[in-house]
């Protein structure tokens, strides 16, 4: 299993380079254009926007995760996954791993760049604003792996009809409605949000894996 | 069947909305290359996968050299090589880095082998895949599924869609292949010309059953056009599996072309004349006659 993600990482490790690449170069433009057009208060503003470029590189990897995954199952990577001397389950879990893996390295170089940030601005660094970091991060990761529940879903209804897939739909129509409830409810606690959310993406992961096992059909 | 079979299919059974494949019982022996023939939707495909654990059957069984297909156990896949209508290469790496990946998780792969391959077949291996040509992704495809030396090859339409030059130089490739006489070729196709040269066996299939199993020599030595002459409107003549009637002359396709002949004396014919069949023939009248074929 390590082996089939580390080959996936290797293959992939450009697409997130040049994902983080863009991110940060199209930030960049955003901050000089602030600094061209905007007016005085735009200006003042602008060292506390750039703190801002951690949302951008999870952005980006976030970006990369959907590219990598569109491109295997557009070029049919199961099948020829599948053919390898490897058990479903090591196949299922280097699968889901690798937009994890993408995202965990965003959020380290994210934590980084704000570190650095607010190094140049001056700013005290806490375990809190690097916490909100980690929140935005579970947050678009949990976006990712409902596209992994919804290409599992596919499948499952297709080989077993849409009783079979009641239960993951439900799974993931609450923990979509629960990551929006925490946007808008009351819970303002962030490593709170962050332990949530980092649960939702652990079930959402788990559904993920146990649909692949279960799969009938790995020509697609 | 015996445990030491390249692959068995035992009562496999494989239903989708408005298809049903099987119950399929089917046998290969190691050395032996079986040519599977059938249209178009008939189910060549969906056999191929349920040997090469890809679809799981609904009913039935699959073992591969006695060790049944099961993907919580992966070890049988080592003596497997597919070449499919797909085949999942990372299109935006090069032909060598892709096998590269392969070699990484087959510990038979020979990289001497897998060179020696790509020179035979004159494959660019710096080029990355989605610059390949159709002919050059199918030999890339051939390379991949062969440089781990398997016992048994699974090759589905391989030829689909190539011009006759590299069509003659990936079968010329199996040809190679099965010189050691120890490799067992499954070969799904619809276009017999591929495998007329090949297999040793024929499997034809029709809309997810089997209408018959024979060699390649019993086929051609038995089915003939037979034409002769006979006052008679119709004739129910034995072994016939086409009939048809140009005014006087009567003109039959039989299965047992010894007995229908034996069978025409007797009725009197006259002006008998009898010649072979191509393959080709051979498979159509097979494939068109359905159930009356699959009871010889």
């Amino acid at each position: 299993m390590w082996r089939l993600l580390s080959e996936e990482l290797r293959v992939h490790r450009n697409v997130l380079l040049i994902a983080w690449a863009f991110g940060v170069a199209i930030y960049g433009l955003v901050l000089f254009l602030l600094w061209l057009v905007g007016g005085a208060k735009d200006r003042a503003e602008l060292p506390s926007i750039a703190t801002q470029l951690p949302l951008a590189l999870l952005i980006a990897s976030m970006v990369a995760c959907f590219i990598v995954t569109g491109t295997d199952r557009a070029e049919r990577r199961v099948r020829m996954f599948m053919m390898l001397p490897l058990s479903v389950a090591q196949v299922a879990l280097a699968r889901v791993l690798l937009p994890i893996v993408f995202v965990l390295a965003g959020l380290a170089v994210s934590h980084v760049a704000f570190a650095g940030m607010l190094a140049v601005q001056g700013a005290p660094s806490s375990w809190t604003r690097h916490l909100k970091v980690d929140f935005i991060g579970l947050q678009l990761l949990l976006w990712v792996l409902v596209a992994f529940v919804v290409r599992e879903i596919i499948e499952r209804k297709k080989a077993s009809g849409w009783r079979a897939v009641l239960l993951p739909k439900a799974l993931l129509v609450g923990a979509i409605a629960f990551v929006v409830w925490l946007e808008v409810g009351p819970i303002e606690s962030v490593p709170a949000g962050a332990a949530v959310v980092a649960a939702l993406d652990a079930a959402l992961a788990g559904s993920t894996f146990v649909m692949f096992r279960r799969r009938v059909d790995f020509t697609r | 069947m015996s445990s030491s079979a390249a692959f068995t299919l035992t009562g496999v059974v494989k239903r989708y909305p408005g298809f049903t494949l099987g119950p399929i019982d089917l046998a290969l022996e190691p050395g032996t290359v079986l040519g599977f023939v059938g249209p178009n939707g008939s189910g060549k495909t969906t056999t191929l996968n349920c040997i090469a654990g890809l679809v799981r059957p609904d009913a039935g069984s699959v073992a591969v050299f006695g060790r049944a297909v099961d993907q919580t156990a992966p070890a049988w896949k080592a003596d497997v090589g597919v070449v499919g209508e797909t085949h999942g290469f990372y299109r935006g790496t090069t032909a060598e880095a892709n096998l590269r990946f392969l070699s990484s998780f087959l510990p038979e792969w020979s990289d001497a082998r897998a060179r020696r391959l790509a020179v035979r077949l004159g494959l660019p291996l710096g080029k990355k895949v989605e610059e390949l040509s159709k002919g050059q992704l199918a030999k890339l495809a051939l390379v991949a599924a062969l440089a781990h030396g398997p016992r048994l090859l699974l090759l589905d339409e391989p030829t689909s869609g190539l011009d006759p030059v590299v069509r003659a130089e990936v079968l010329d490739v199996l040809w190679e292949v099965l010189e050691d006489g120890e490799h067992a070729i499954f070969y799904s196709t619809h276009v017999l010309s591929d495998i007329a040269r090949l297999a040793d066996e024929l499997v034809f299939l029709r809309e997810g059953g089997i209408l018959l199993r024979s060699s390649k020599d019993a086929l051609t030595e038995r089915w003939r056009r037979i034409s002769f002459r006979l006052a008679d409107a119709d004739v129910a003549v034995a072994h016939a599996v086409e009939y048809r009637r140009v005014r006087a002359e009567h003109q039959v396709v039989s299965d047992d072309g010894d007995a229908t002949l034996a069978h025409l004396r007797e009725l009197g014919a006259d002006a008998i004349e009898q010649s072979r069949m191509t393959i080709d023939e051979i498979a159509v009248a097979i494939l068109r006659g359905g159930n009356h074929v699959a009871t010889p």
